[in-house]
């Protein structure tokens, strides 16, 4: 009680909470991300990114529009039209997500009888247009480059911010790569 | 031309006069960057990094935008008192330098009643807030605005009571000779213990309050009042506000540099090879230091707890300090 009263009236706590602040100001020690300029994260395998269409060994579409993806998507992102190509199999001519409403469920990659359609790791796709979120298959193909890498999944990785006439990317250099915890 | 220039009182003035409200002006700009690097640090971040050497360049970057920024005047507004708001905040605080002694020789005007003025001058600075908060025509704003004068009101009587016991000790209003009274190391100067501690402590709590900083930002409290007075305003008014807040930290810190630190005064005689004007600069900046250490460290405190604390405990300590400074002036 007494302790109390003298720790209130020669503002102890008040000077504890500024000596821990002085610690942390001269101490070096940075807990955030210098996201775009040098560094970027690399998400856990569960994360659920960009979407992106796998080929085979072939490099033939895996896909063999069974629309089971477009039926038990809540969203009503899917839209499949599918066709014969020669040799005979049955392969999706049109395959378009609209992004905007996709809700990240994973629902459609479970539903895929043939892991055609995954979640990748990547998660900057912003665009100036509404048309940037919409992903034809010719855009989800080349997604493919954000496949995951169970290599570096959760981890930092040293990264350089590039400003072309394609837009704005950050683009890893691979120079160091560490575990953020 | 030399001795016209040297001699002719007027024009030197005038001269220290502009390098005066230049450095006024400019000081906004390294004072935003360092304090949002201690920010950062504190939180254990980097705080400002893109824009040049460790965002070096930052305050021009936001100088900038906020230059080309509409400059947005709300509709019920009382368009005049609007627009004079954010300069009659600020004009008041760059008069405060008028008085403020930055080494022996180094002064604009060596008033005898330099004490005074300051506080006087500095009480001025109320109007531009009230104003601005009242001509907005917004309630947030007038709430903040309300504010600001109650605590600005309370917190300038515990300062006056702690600015008394300095000039008791040097017998004089004239911030020359409170900073002469110091001379001669350390151990002279106000804010030791047997000097002027208690004051120096109500000085630098009402100091908080006066120039509306964390613990006693209440009158902008972006949490309830979305901003306080300067809700309404936009573009380059509103860095007018931004700048008012620096310059009256920074008026703050002089003052107190002169009341009790010692000025221009080195902590040793020894080390008076020195130039005086470079012990202001250090001191200024360690006392802005602590501003902006506190602002990082603490909450905000509570309406009415900071009209408690100043009228129930700083005055009473501040009269107190007057009467046993008398004492022991008396008894010595
Ligand atoms: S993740 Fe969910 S919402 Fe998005 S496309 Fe797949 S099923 Fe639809
Ligand atoms: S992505 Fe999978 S579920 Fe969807 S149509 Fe193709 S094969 Fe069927």
């Amino acid at each position: 009680m007494i302790k109390q009263f003298f720790k209130t009236v020669f503002l102890v706590d008040l000077l504890q909470g500024m000596a821990l602040t002085f610690r942390y100001n001269w101490t070096k020690k940075i807990i955030t991300l210098q996201y775009p300029d040098k560094e970027k994260w690399v998400p856990y395998e569960r994360f659920r990114g960009l979407h992106y269409q796998a080929v085979d060994e072939e490099g033939e579409l895996k896909c063999v529009a069974c629309e089971l993806c477009a039926r038990i998507c809540p969203a009503g992102v899917i839209t499949i039209e599918g066709y014969e190509d020669e040799k005979g199999n049955r392969r999706p001519s049109v395959y378009t997500m609209d992004l905007h409403r996709c809700a990240y469920c994973g629902l459609c990659v479970e539903a895929c009888p043939e892991d055609a359609i995954n979640h990748g790791a990547g998660y900057e796709f912003a665009g100036f247009k509404r048309e940037d979120a919409v992903m034809t298959l010719d855009k989800l193909l080349k997604n493919k480059a954000n496949e995951k890498d169970p290599e570096k999944m959760g981890t930092v990785v040293s990264a350089r911010f590039v400003r072309d006439k394609d837009g704005i990317k950050v683009i890893e250099d691979g120079k160091k790569r560490y575990r953020w915890w | 031309m030399i001795e016209f220039v040297l001699g002719n009182a007027l024009i030197m003035i005038l001269i220290k006069s502009f390098i005066a409200v230049g450095i006024v002006f400019s000081l906004p700009l390294p004072f935003t960057w360092i304090e949002r690097k201690i920010a950062g640090h504190i939180q254990v971040r980097p705080g400002p990094m893109r824009v040049g050497f460790h965002g070096v360049l930052q305050p021009f970057a936001d100088g900038l935008k906020l230059f080309l920024k509409e400059d947005i005047i709300p509709d019920g507004a009382d368009k005049f008192l609007f627009r004079v708001a954010p300069y009659l905040t600020l004009i008041p605080y760059i008069a405060i330098f008028v008085a403020i002694p930055v080494a022996g020789n180094a002064y604009l005007s060596d008033m005898n009643v330099g004490v005074l003025y300051v506080l006087a001058i500095g009480g001025l600075s109320i109007y531009g807030i009230i104003l601005g908060g009242w001509a907005s025509n917004s309630k947030y704003a007038l709430l903040g605005g309300l504010r600001a004068a109650a605590q600005m009101i309370s917190y300038e009587v515990a300062m006056g009571f702690a600015v008394i016991g300095v000039i008791m000790m040097a017998q004089s209003l004239n911030m020359r000779e409170i900073v002469e009274a110091q001379g001669g190391g350390i151990l002279s100067w106000n804010i030791m213990p047997h000097k002027q501690l208690i004051g120096f402590y109500i000085f630098l709590v009402a100091g908080f309050a006066e120039s509306n900083r964390i613990p006693f930002d209440i009158p902008e409290g972006e949490g309830e009042l979305g901003g306080g007075f300067h809700t309404e305003y936009s573009g380059m008014r509103f860095s007018l506000f931004a700048m008012a807040e620096y310059a009256a930290m920074f008026s703050i810190c002089a003052i107190g540099t002169v009341l009790y630190l010692g000025g221009w005064h080195a902590p040793h005689p020894a080390l008076d090879v020195i130039p005086g004007f470079i012990w202001f600069i250090i001191k200024v900046v360690c006392f802005v230091y602590i501003f902006m250490w506190v602002r990082f460290s603490w909450p905000r405190y509570r309406y009415d707890q900071l009209m408690a604390l100043g009228w129930k405990f700083l005055i009473p300590l501040g009269v107190a300090n007057v009467l046993v400074t008398g004492l022991f002036i008396m008894l010595w």
